[in-house]
């Protein structure tokens, strides 16, 4: 059967016919709650590796990952809810559900990385030596940082309806973009004037090494993603000629690959010295790459549509 | 008992009978069937026809809906093998409707137990129905589990004038519908998903 064989139906009413219907309840809040905890946990965890020498800006980063995770993401999430006020029931599944898992993490993340920013600020501007307490919430910290990172994409991965979101690739792929929207803030953010100084050249040139080690390794995912989905099952083609051609190009093309990766990788080289108005560019640039690749997950998802089962189509045309 | 249910392909004509017994017995708010039949159009002109299948909550075996619900809202009920959601619980997080591969699970908008005729207020029915459904939580077929615990078969087999959907128990295996399913060679629908779902297709 070819894709093209079942319609594509957009309906927020039931339909009656057979197609490949998009998935309706994940729309912005989530994609925006996703996008802050992926964004945020991988500041977070990044910061966690900041030389000993850069701790003032290490604590910078740090605090800025957790704003955005125990500000944002948690209020989308919030909001998004039907009965908002029963969110501590979320976390009764941990056995059997990652969303569960992920509550944990987050709750966890807001918990220990506040301790680990409280405890840091004395090492960041007092000078103090870190403590064994303090390395020890640092690392549980970088856990559930790690987990906050990644659990999003379990959660899709997991679902077996929806054969664009079941890949394996989409844990990696968000962890990797996670990562790169770190190291692209906390290079942005060693480049303010009252962090100057904290980068030396050599490591500014080293993280942004890094920087676009992660965008080629982003590019090859998303190529392979793409690919892969073309070898899937109908409602996976039909996902992937949703994004590439027909619903969703302009995003696609325009969004995710001429300004998310081709012009952050060719923009440091074009200019050639590094300054907060490059950087800036690149890291909003980023932003709108790592947002735009969210936003055509969760939008070109579509349910495989029922006649897909082989033995049913081959009753069905067997009558006809 | 554990819950089953055949439906005969060939004996399907489309009337939706099924869908309008479900919305009756329950009183399903406005844009939202628990069972409906798709219409599904095959073949190339001029050798095209139309084809009718039913569709309903399976109540999976290995229910990704239940699996991924947080709250633990959703649950089977271990009598009858039922799929249920209790709505105390559920928090409208929406994570078992991105899992059902069929498209069975339904969210209750704010805003949709309003009624029909906007600000007249709810009609008798609606407002008999309606306190049975909570805003901004997800609702599903419960299996007509009351009338199957009575002795009667669910509004959707009752109400079907070919006797298309044959109900009974699949954990008797002399029940007509365990027979059926060996006889007609019953398929699963999407059964590749390994979800075990307990409506059979025969053709």
């Amino acid at each position: 059967m070819l894709h093209r064989d079942v319609k594509y139906i957009e309906a927020d009413d039931p339909t009656f016919e057979v197609g490949y219907n998009p998935q309706t309840e994940w729309k912005w809040l989530i994609t925006l709650a996703f996008f802050c905890g992926e964004l945020g946990a991988g500041i977070f965890l990044v910061s966690l590796f900041i030389p000993a020498a850069a701790a003032k800006l290490a604590f910078c980063v740090g605090l800025l990952g957790w704003l955005i995770v125990a500000g944002p993401k948690n209020l989308f999430h919030f909001i998004y809810l039907g009965k908002p006020w029963r969110f501590w029931r979320g976390l009764s599944r941990p056995g059997t559900s990652w969303i569960t898992r992920g509550f944990y993490a987050t709750f966890a993340l807001c918990g220990f990385g506040f301790l680990h920013v409280v405890m840091f600020y004395d090492v960041a501007f007092n000078g103090a030596t870190p403590t064994p307490m303090g390395q020890a919430i640092m690392i549980v910290a970088g856990i559930s940082a790690f987990v906050v990172m990644i659990y999003d994409g379990i959660v899709m991965t997991y679902s077996p309806s929806i054969p664009l979101w079941n890949n394996s690739l989409i844990p990696v792929l968000r962890t990797s973009y996670a990562l790169m929207g770190g190291v692209t803030m906390t290079l942005l953010v060693s480049m303010l004037p009252a962090l100057a100084g904290q980068f030396t050249g050599e490591q500014l040139h080293l993280w942004s090494q890094i920087e676009r080690g992660l965008v080629v390794a982003n590019m090859l995912m998303i190529v392979i993603y793409v690919m892969t989905l073309t070898y899937q099952v109908t409602a996976a083609k039909e996902s992937a000629y949703l994004i590439i051609r027909d619903k969703y190009p302009a995003v696609f093309w325009f969004g995710v690959v001429a300004i998310g990766l081709i012009a952050i990788f060719l923009l440091p080289i074009l200019v050639q010295t590094e300054s907060l108005g490059l950087l800036l560019a690149v890291a909003v640039f980023e932003l709108i790459g790592d947002f735009c690749i969210l936003f055509l997950l969760l939008r070109a998802g579509v349910f495989s549509p029922l006649r897909t089962q082989p033995s049913i189509d081959e009753a069905l045309f067997s009558r006809a | 008992m554990i819950w089953g249910m055949v439906i005969d392909l060939k004996l399907c004509i489309g009337c939706q009978a099924c869908s309008l017994a479900c919305k009756t017995e329950y009183g399903i708010p406005r844009g939202m069937y628990w069972t409906k039949t798709l219409i599904d159009e095959v073949g190339v002109f001029p050798n095209v026809t139309r084809v009718y299948l039913p569709q309903l909550c399976n109540h999976c075996e290995e229910a990704p809906c239940e699996k991924t619900c947080p709250t633990g809202a959703s649950y089977t009920d271990e009598a009858t093998g039922v799929v249920l959601v209790d709505y105390t619980k559920c928090m409208g997080c929406r994570a078992c409707y991105v899992a059902c591969p069929y498209q069975n699970r339904h969210y209750v908008k704010r805003g949709a137990l309003q009624g029909y005729y906007p600000g007249k207020g709810l009609t008798p029915f609606e407002a008999q129905s309606y306190p049975h459904f909570t805003e901004g939580t997800v609702t599903k077929c419960v299996g007509c589990i009351e009338r199957v615990m009575g002795g009667l078969d669910p509004a959707c087999v009752t109400n079907c004038p070919t006797y298309a959907r044959k109900f009974g128990d699949l954990s008797d295996p002399n029940s007509e519908i365990r027979q059926l399913i060996r006889s007609r060679n019953a398929v699963q629908p999407m059964a590749e998903k390994g979800t075990e779902p307990k409506v059979y297709y025969i053709s």
